[in-house]
């Protein structure tokens, strides 16, 4: 029961966050002071990470690589597309989740038991909308910019470590970079970081706001939040992470419709089909390829 | 005029108040006593609201305050001052600041304006030169000091004072 009255608890308080403000001025000044607290703050921690995850990502695929096939501006590809989709969004959201994150909870957790929430409430105050709206709306501009951030920090992590250890130099693994490029990862990894930051600040708002006790039961709040920050975020990625998988079968099924037509093609003596008729019966139960040939 | 009717209020199973009434007239000074744990904070937190009584009602100028709904209590509520026994001032603010606060969210006032009320009440309290102090530079009395020049700073109806002789 305890799970519903959790979840019942933080519906009720992001519902709680929606009021008109008292002042504008100093809700204004309370989401900048936020901005700062959790971009600025969290902005050393998270390039120090993504130039780090560049570099032995470029490092660790070279290892991989060893064909002599596969043209090295291929490391490049794979750098920058594990950085945008996986490393920048997901890594980054679970480090900001112990940063900022704590940093929430022992803010609000610390105000709710030296009764600084009580005396904003008695002041008249909604202390919900004073108090977690902005490090929310905060974590939503600040977090995807951080996100951004450590992409850029990150596949230039991979550039330095190539040219650094001589496994590639930086024109190739700028050629690579430039290679079947796909702007949509970007948006794709943006959208997972903005759920990543609804997430991170509003469970730690949520601990914080409700902690009890003093001392240990507070530490107690704070480790709360970061654990299940932790499982809410895995839960998330792994719902991500399925998407992403549907999207690839779909996108490795036409890649193997393609090769299968190419080859048709090759043993034909070059001739490529004038139509191809792809039918899938209404329950896809059936399906038919006609292929008619010049 | 605030009216206390038959107030309980039980925490699980243990029953903290039950059926306590009084009628606290303006323009007076009401003392609520008792041993420790006997419900005085409890009270006093029903009476503005922090927690909800399990049945009785409490009335401010005849109005029910425990059937208002959230901004009818908020109209209530900036007429109430409160002074909390562990001061409950805001840690990252100076003294100044923490007084200016009310000012700054409730009124139009002008930076100067603000000023001369928070060195108003700061002489009150007989704290002239604490103006640039943050709460952990304060004593404990101190602390009660400034929590009172901000619970009287805006000028309210009512005083809610727990323990405020405590450290003074």
């Amino acid at each position: 029961m305890t799970i519903f009255n959790n979840i019942g608890q933080y519906l009720l308080m992001i519902k709680g966050m929606f009021s008109k403000p008292e002042n504008g001025k100093m809700y204004w000044k309370e989401f900048m002071h936020q901005c700062s607290e959790i971009g600025i703050g969290s902005l050393g921690i998270v390039a120090i990470i993504s130039v780090f995850i560049g570099a032995v990502s470029t490092i660790q695929t070279a290892y991989q690589l060893v064909s002599p096939l596969i043209p090295p501006s291929t490391i490049a590809q794979i750098v920058r597309d594990t950085v945008i989709l996986e490393f920048a969004p997901t890594l980054v959201c679970i480090v900001l989740a112990g940063v900022a994150g704590s940093r929430i909870a022992s803010e609000l957790g610390n105000m709710r038991v030296s009764e600084q929430i009580d005396a904003l409430e008695i002041m008249g105050i909604n202390t919900k909308a004073y108090l977690i709206m902005p490090k929310i709306i905060g974590s939503l501009l600040m977090i995807p910019l951080l996100v951004v951030i450590a992409m850029a920090l990150g596949i230039w992590g991979g550039r330095l470590a190539g040219s650094a250890a001589g496994i590639l130099s930086g024109s190739t693994y700028d050629k690579g970079l430039l290679e079947s490029f796909r702007p949509y990862n970007v948006i794709f990894a943006l959208i997972k970081s903005y759920f990543f930051a609804f997430i991170i600040s509003s469970i730690a708002a949520f601990y914080g706001y409700y902690v009890k006790g003093r001392g240990i039961g507070n530490r107690k709040g704070q480790y709360k939040s970061s654990s299940g920050q932790l499982y809410h975020d895995i839960v998330c990625g792994l719902y991500i992470v399925g998407v992403v998988i549907v999207n690839k079968r779909r996108a490795l099924s036409h890649e193997l419709r393609v090769s299968h037509i190419r080859k048709r093609i090759f043993f034909n003596k070059g001739k490529s089909p004038r139509l191809i008729v792809h039918s899938i019966s209404h329950d896809r139960s059936k399906k038919h390829t006609k292929e008619i040939w010049r | 005029m605030i009216e206390v009717r038959n107030i309980q209020k039980k925490f699980g199973d243990k029953i903290v108040i039950n059926d306590v009434s009084s009628v606290m007239q303006a323009g007076q000074c009401n003392l609520i006593i008792g041993s420790s744990g006997s419900g005085k904070t409890v009270l006093m937190k029903c009476m503005v609201g922090l927690f909800e009584p399990n049945s009785g009602e409490i009335l401010y100028n005849g109005q029910s305050f425990t059937d208002m709904n959230g901004e009818q209590r908020t109209v209530i509520r900036k007429e109430i001052g409160m002074l909390f026994q562990g001061s409950a001032l805001f840690d990252s603010q100076t003294v100044e600041q923490n007084i200016m606060f009310p000012l700054d969210m409730f009124t139009q006032d002008t930076y100067k304006e603000k000023i001369k009320r928070v060195t108003e009440v700061l002489a009150r309290v007989n704290l002239v030169d604490a103006n640039k102090k943050y709460p952990a530079e304060l004593s404990g009395g101190m602390k009660k000091r400034v929590a009172l020049a901000r619970a009287v700073c805006i000028e309210s109806q009512v005083s809610f004072l727990r323990r405020a002789q405590l450290g003074s």
